[in-house]
């Protein structure tokens, strides 16, 4: 409850890996007894390792902060180790976009080590399963549950999307991958952490959704589609009010039961997958119905 | 693919500006312009799309709709270029049912020929006649990648530019001349500032597009 008033920046360091270690201590206990896993995993050689794609987003992290800036800065380098690592460490995820810039605000509190850890605690031990893996079904399903939760908490905004045509996942997709660090403030998007770390991911929803309130009324003054999106796409720039967030989130919007929210989820997991299926089935019905006919572009994937 | 350049596109025609330190893109991103064709305004929305393969369950759910695509590859990853055909499947699979022409675009950088290409874009359009749309990835991903810079001239930036909205115009031209039914794929070789390290052929870029369209 103290943590929902804010960890000052001093004590943040401390505080987070405590809640990282509360997270993964029993995991940490088992993999690395002898304290050397993450730096074997650093060292290690896998053939299978994303390094390609790792190398194109260094920079592409957190471009206007001074230690991500260049490829000479330190945290660059850190950031490097932690996604190599965590990759060879969980390789049905391997690498996903997102991770870089969690991995990043981890190490800008966090020494390296404590910094991988705590991407294990975050992907592992507090968001869903399925969250970052490569269907991303779990993260997809979480945008269909906030929009559920916006019709109920929020139902002259959800009115207002729905007549426009809308989809609200356009741009919460980005905030709950990336855990609210790109295009929020620094001050806000680390208050969001730090109740995250604490809470759970039930707090993506309760932010997000006090994101939205804080300037409902602006948006349904906003006639259409175009200039709603416009809107929607900077919105998350102007959250500078950590206080009111948080008042939002935690008071107003209440009451926000768990049980509610997996029930939820439950049931748009099970959607999305079965979608997913059917494009699954569209897509190949269609390439083998391409197959049948010679097909000029059948060379073209040999070296993929 | 990854790291091509959609999103630098995207915001250089949008914004008409270069973007050096662009972040990649999550999810989907989203941007307007108006166009003006033949005395008409056209607004266009243009959807920007991660480039990451795992991120394609989620973007494909916007290609619905679409009146058109532009497939950027890097010209200096043969592995972006080989990928084109498992794009263009779910393109052609996604979109309108109707059937999908297909154009490369090959724009040569100097001022005199983007001055010709402007007097005669009915003829290039209809012959299809290549044209590869520049976007000015100079210094900054040069630097990124170690190597030695390739300066661009500003006026050959500001071609690039242009460029990829008469490309633009074009396909909405002879849309609306045409049937008007089909949907329109355009083919971008972008970091044409990087010939230098060219890794795929303007030749056989334009053959993809031939054999496809």
């Amino acid at each position: 409850m103290l943590i929902r008033m804010g960890i000052p920046h001093q004590l943040r360091p401390q505080v987070w890996s405590w809640m990282v270690e509360r997270r993964v201590g029993h995991i940490r206990m088992k993999l690395d007894a002898d304290g050397s896993y993450y730096s074997k995993l650093v060292k290690s050689k896998d053939a299978q390792l994303p390094s390609k794609q790792i190398e194109l987003d260094l920079l592409r992290t957190l471009p206007n902060n001074r230690h991500f800036s260049s490829m000479s800065c330190d945290g660059v380098e850190q950031l490097r180790s932690v996604l190599r690592a965590y990759s060879i460490h969980n390789p049905a995820i391997g690498y996903c976009q997102g991770l870089n810039r969690v991995a990043a605000v981890a190490l800008l509190y966090l020494c390296e080590e404590d910094a991988f850890w705590c991407v294990v605690a975050l992907v592992e031990h507090t968001m869903p399963p399925d969250y970052y893996s490569t269907t991303l079904t779990a993260s997809q399903a979480d945008q269909r549950v906030f929009r559920d939760l916006l019709s109920e908490k929020l139902p002259r905004l959800h009115r207002h999307f729905e007549a426009a045509g809308v989809d609200t996942s356009l741009i919460t997709f980005n905030w709950f991958l990336c855990i609210y660090c790109d295009n929020v403030p620094a001050e806000t998007m680390l208050h969001v952490w730090d109740v995250l770390l604490s809470e759970g991911s039930k707090v993506l929803f309760r932010f997000g959704l006090a994101f939205f309130k804080s300037v409902e009324e602006e948006i349904l003054q906003l006639p259409d589609y175009i200039s709603i999106f416009n809107y929607l796409r900077v919105m998350s720039h102007r959250m500078h009010d950590v206080r009111l967030l948080t008042q939002i989130a935690f008071q107003a919007l209440n009451p926000f039961p768990m049980r509610k929210i997996n029930r939820l989820r439950a049931i748009h997991l099970d959607k999305v997958n079965t979608e997913l299926q059917e494009l699954d089935a569209i897509r190949k019905g269609f390439v083998s119905v391409r197959k049948n006919i010679p097909d000029p572009d059948a060379e073209s994937d040999e070296d993929s | 693919d990854m790291g091509v350049g959609k999103s630098c596109l995207l915001h250089q025609f949008t914004e008409k500006k270069f973007m050096a330190d662009c972040p990649h893109t999550i999810g989907v991103e989203f941007g307007t312009r108006i166009i003006e064709v033949s005395g008409q305004k056209i607004k266009l929305q243009i959807w920007d799309t991660a480039g990451q393969e795992r991120f394609r369950a989620v973007t494909r759910s916007y290609y619905r709709g679409a009146a058109g695509a532009l497939m950027v590859y890097d010209i200096t990853r043969r592995s972006t270029y080989n990928h084109l055909s498992s794009w263009l499947t779910d393109a052609r699979n996604l979109t309108n049912p109707n059937t999908v022409k297909f154009s490369i675009n090959k724009y040569t950088i100097t001022g005199e020929q983007y001055r010709v290409m402007k007097e005669i874009p009915a003829v290039i359009w209809s012959h299809m006649v290549p044209v590869q749309v520049v976007a000015e990835l100079t210094v900054s991903t040069v630097g990124n990648t170690g190597t030695s810079p390739v300066p661009l001239e500003s006026s050959t930036r500001t071609a690039g530019v242009l460029s990829l909205e008469d490309i633009l115009s074009l396909g909405k031209t002879d849309n609306s001349s045409d049937s008007g039914e089909e949907d329109v794929i355009f083919l971008i070789g972008n970091k044409g500032d990087l010939d230098a390290q060219r890794d795929v052929t303007y030749e056989e870029a334009k053959q993809f597009a031939d054999e496809n369209g």
